[in-house]
């Protein structure tokens, strides 16, 4: 019989696949430029020139990002615009656009992604006064190593920009990509980060996008790569005595998730927001992308709408359709934990997103031949 | 009204509404409200069916087939379905 139809909010979703429609958390990561001042070895940008939008662009899209926020029921504080680029500070207009957020910041939270070098104490200051922002600036080792990969200086004016943060009680955090050229530092950077007041290093996997594919003799072999799961959560419970110093894990560490882990690790491992259906980017001209490090295009977001996209687009719901895993990862015993690993790495590394990690080490013991799924159809970007 | 509605055809309006199927149920999205909406299995028949281009008297057949329904029960169902969401401009007239 028909009883009419029931709005989300009194449905209180079992269903399997409607998660989507009410995610307990949602990241939209917001490039604002692809303009850099430093040209890292690693880095997922290719060097084209990509149009940046208007500030009066990016006043007209702001509102849908809150819409999206809204109509998937996301609690205040689990709403996530995080800023990057490229270098956002370049942007002259970039404080304009900070103002902006701050009128959402009861419910938004946001995190700026930045090289650090342009922060100067007055910039430190007014983040502080606009009481929603976190910084994360990004380094790649100890002062040797992040300058062989980020450039000469790159170091001390990251260091210096953190000092600056920290003096002006910024919350702040470092981010790192784990390769071979600084898979021994980890343990050297966390432990002088912390003597810096710094309680927050997130390490994301390599991805093998853009500049970063000069890169790839120094990704991490699957075994590395396991080796390095378990000695992070050792350093991990060594610093973190009295809650002082965390690793914070990042969406390609999903392959990290086993069923033998206590559940105070695993329900901090984030599976790939992708198949999670927890993130979209919005690219420098307002394509809408799956990820910047999965970069497939859905939309734009000056003719469409982020929540029609994160509803309405196919190629979305491929990539969450476990069923559409490959079948080794299927069979795998952790499959309903790790769920298939990262899309991002998958792809950079293949070319095919359908296909496994290529660092899950429970499918390889060293990286495999990158043409190795060169028959298997992949699913959207054939 | 309802005899005229019988021989039409109606579709999901497209400037207000998405739609797809998640675990077996029709969902769409209200694009104005924006809100998501759930259907439930009748009218989810109901909906598929009409914008599989069947025209409202094929549809009520088909869901008095489906359900093993007396034909005047189909058909209530049916129309109220339709006229509750051709007034909410949810569906429109081909």
């Amino acid at each position: 019989m028909y009883r009419g139809f029931t709005k989300q909010k009194d449905i209180g979703y079992s269903m399997k696949d409607a998660r989507f429609l009410c995610p307990p958390y949602f990241v939209i990561q917001w490039h604002l430029t692809e303009r850099c001042n430093w040209r890292c070895k690693h880095c997922y940008q290719n060097g084209r020139k990509v149009k940046e939008l208007s500030f009066r662009e990016l006043k007209s899209i702001l509102p849908q990002c809150l819409e999206l926020f809204e109509a998937l029921q996301i609690k205040p504080g689990f709403a996530r615009i995080n800023i990057g680029g490229g270098e956002p500070f370049l942007r002259n207009d970039f404080f304009k656009f900070l103002s902006l957020l701050t009128k959402y910041k009861r419910s938004v939270k946001s995190i700026i992604m930045t090289n650090g070098e342009l922060i100067t104490d007055a910039i430190a200051k007014d983040l502080k006064k606009m009481g929603m922002f976190s910084v994360q600036v990004s380094l790649e080792g100890l002062r040797q190593t992040n300058d062989a990969i980020r450039g000469n200086g790159a170091f001390d004016t990251a260091i210096r920009a953190i000092k600056l943060l920290r003096k002006n009680k910024v919350i702040t955090r470092v981010s790192l990509t784990l390769t071979k050229m600084n898979l021994s530092e980890v343990d050297g950077l966390a432990r002088y980060l912390k003597e810096l007041g710094i309680n927050s290093l997130g390490i994301r996997r390599y991805v093998g996008l853009g500049r970063g594919k000069l890169l790839k003799e120094s990704m991490l072999s699957p075994l590395e790569q396991e080796d390095f799961y378990f000695k992070k959560e050792n350093l991990k419970k060594e610093l973190n005595e009295k809650g002082k110093f965390f690793f914070s894990d990042g969406c390609e560490d999903g392959i990290s998730a086993l069923g033998g882990w206590p559940s105070e690790r695993m329900n901090c491992i984030k599976n790939c927001s992708v198949i999670n259906g927890r993130h979209l980017n919005i690219f420098t001209n307002g394509d809408i992308l799956t990820c910047r490090r999965f970069p497939v295009v859905l939309g734009n977001a000056l003719k469409d709408t982020l929540l029609d996209v994160h509803f309405s687009s196919n190629k979305l719901w491929t990539f969450r359709n476990l069923n559409n895993a490959h079948p080794l990862c299927k069979k795998c015993p952790e499959f309903r934990f790790c769920l298939g690993g990262a899309k991002c790495v998958s792809y950079a590394y293949f070319r095919n997103d359908s296909v496994p990690d290529p660092q899950c080490w429970r499918i390889f013991k060293k990286l495999p031949p990158v043409n190795l799924f060169d028959g298997h159809q992949a699913r959207q970007n054939s | 009204m309802k005899v005229n509605l019988l021989d039409k055809c109606v579709l999901h309006n497209k400037d207000i509404v998405s739609w797809r199927i998640i675990d077996k149920q029709v969902i769409f999205l209200h694009k104005n409200e924006k809100s998501f909406y759930e259907l439930n299995e009748v009218a989810g028949f109901i909906w598929q069916k009409a914008v599989s281009k069947n025209s409202i008297k094929k549809i009520i057949a088909l869901l008095s087939q489906y359900y093993d329904i007396d034909r005047q029960v189909a058909e209530r169902d049916t129309l109220a379905c339709i006229e509750d969401l051709l007034n909410r401009k949810i569906l429109v007239i081909r």
